[in-house]
């Protein structure tokens, strides 16, 4: 398995692009499903695990070995991930569930952005994936992406700060806070998230 | 003692990292203390909550559109991945000034000896019919009339061509060298 990584590493410095197929089948699920935590909806996920794969190809020939490929290519990935929600911290934001909206009828109001054609429509059919995206989308970046690794994707500590480049006792620091901030939020998801939701299409609607 | 450091220490507790005294004054804060405790169940709950996200699996043609991409890119700067390419152009080049230089700079020779001559003219122009000052030289063959044209780089040496193929020589070969060191060395490094 190893070795027959390294031979596939080799003849993608060199170009060669069928094995850089191979490669990326082995890592496409847990770079999309990584990507898709962090942005929350398919073609944003997609667009990010492209980047991440285009960046990594074109980096291959300053891979030297010293670290595993995978966590080479997870740095890529997160860092592709967070450099976008840098981008997206200047645009309008999707949810504005920080400061949640009291319409006339007296229901929570969630402001979508304008650009969503149909928000409905591309939310996951799971209520509960629905849930699980919108208070994961309210998390500060640089916590989201501790909280998927660890509680979503299953990575150690130690692999989570060597992807990261981080000591492993900020790791653990931040994922406690982004835990704490989470379950904050899961235990008031019923307010969050009555029967009754509504979902407007406008903006305007939301926060200044 | 205060729930801050239990807080702190929650996460490891709960993903297992704790042991020795440490283990055991978590637990035991835990079991006095009803806040620590609920909010570790919370954090349980949660926990299950997250798992209830479905796998997710990548869009069949995610790959496919990266390696669409990187075959643009690849003809775009197709030289890039043919490592040495440039340096096997110069190598190349020296070889043939080499050549070149040292049949035009031939010492002075017998009429018969002309002959060569016009090939070299031919090769460089790329025409049938040599140049005019070759048929002058072919024509009247004498000694220095060949090295008119650059008697004023070689009034000193006069008609004595070696000193000029010699330096040609000592900085064409060892550039030539150089050159296909660096096509050797460049396709080493590309493995
Ligand atoms: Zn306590």
């Amino acid at each position: 398995m190893e070795t027959d990584e390294k031979i596939l590493i080799s003849l993608c410095k060199r170009g060669d692009l069928s094995a850089y197929d191979k490669l990326m089948q082995r890592y496409e699920k847990k770079v999309y499903a990584l990507c898709f935590r962090m942005a929350g909806n398919p073609d944003d996920a997609a667009d990010l695990a492209q980047e991440a794969f285009l960046k990594a190809f074109r980096a291959l020939p300053s891979f030297n070995g010293q670290a595993q490929f995978s966590t080479w290519l997870y740095r890529i990935v997160t860092n592709t991930c967070l450099d976008e929600q840098r981008k997206q911290a200047r645009r309008p934001q999707l949810f504005s569930l920080d400061k949640p909206l009291n319409t006339e009828d007296g229901h929570l109001a969630l402001t979508l952005p304008a650009e969503a054609p149909d928000p409905l429509a591309t939310a996951l059919s799971h209520e509960t994936e629905a849930e699980i995206k919108a208070l994961l989308s309210i998390l500060p970046a640089a916590q989201r992406l501790v909280l998927v690794l660890r509680d979503m994707e299953g990575y150690s500590y130690e692999e989570i700060a060597r992807i990261l480049n981080l000591n492993s006792g900020t790791v653990k620091s931040r994922l406690n806070r982004a835990r704490a901030r989470l379950r904050d939020l899961y235990l008031k998801k019923e307010e969050l998230f009555p029967p009754t939701v509504h979902l407007k299409g406008k903006e305007g609607r939301g926060r200044s | 003692m205060s729930c801050e450091k239990f807080t702190e220490n929650m996460s490891a507790y709960l993903d297992g990292l704790l042991s020795g005294k440490e283990l055991s004054e978590f637990q035991e804060h835990l079991s006095v203390c009803n806040r620590c405790s609920q909010e570790a169940e919370e954090l349980q709950s949660m926990f299950s909550w997250l798992k209830q996200a479905g796998d997710v699996a990548p869009p069949k043609e995610l790959r496919k559109s990266v390696l669409a991409e990187l075959k643009k890119e690849q003809s775009s700067k197709g030289r890039r991945y043919l490592p040495g390419f440039s340096q096997a152009v110069a190598a190349a080049a020296v070889l043939i000034m080499l050549v070149v230089g040292n049949l035009s700079l031939l010492p002075p020779a017998p009429l018969s000896d002309t002959v060569p001559m016009r090939a070299t003219y031919q090769e460089e122009s790329g025409a049938e019919t040599p140049p005019a000052d070759a048929i002058i030289y072919t024509q009247e063959a004498p000694d220095n009339v060949q090295f008119s044209e650059k008697s004023e780089l070689n009034s000193a040496a006069g008609s004595e061509p070696f000193p000029r193929r010699l330096a040609l020589n000592l900085i064409l070969i060892p550039l030539f060298l150089f050159f296909s060191l660096r096509v050797i060395q460049k396709r080493k490094e590309a493995g």
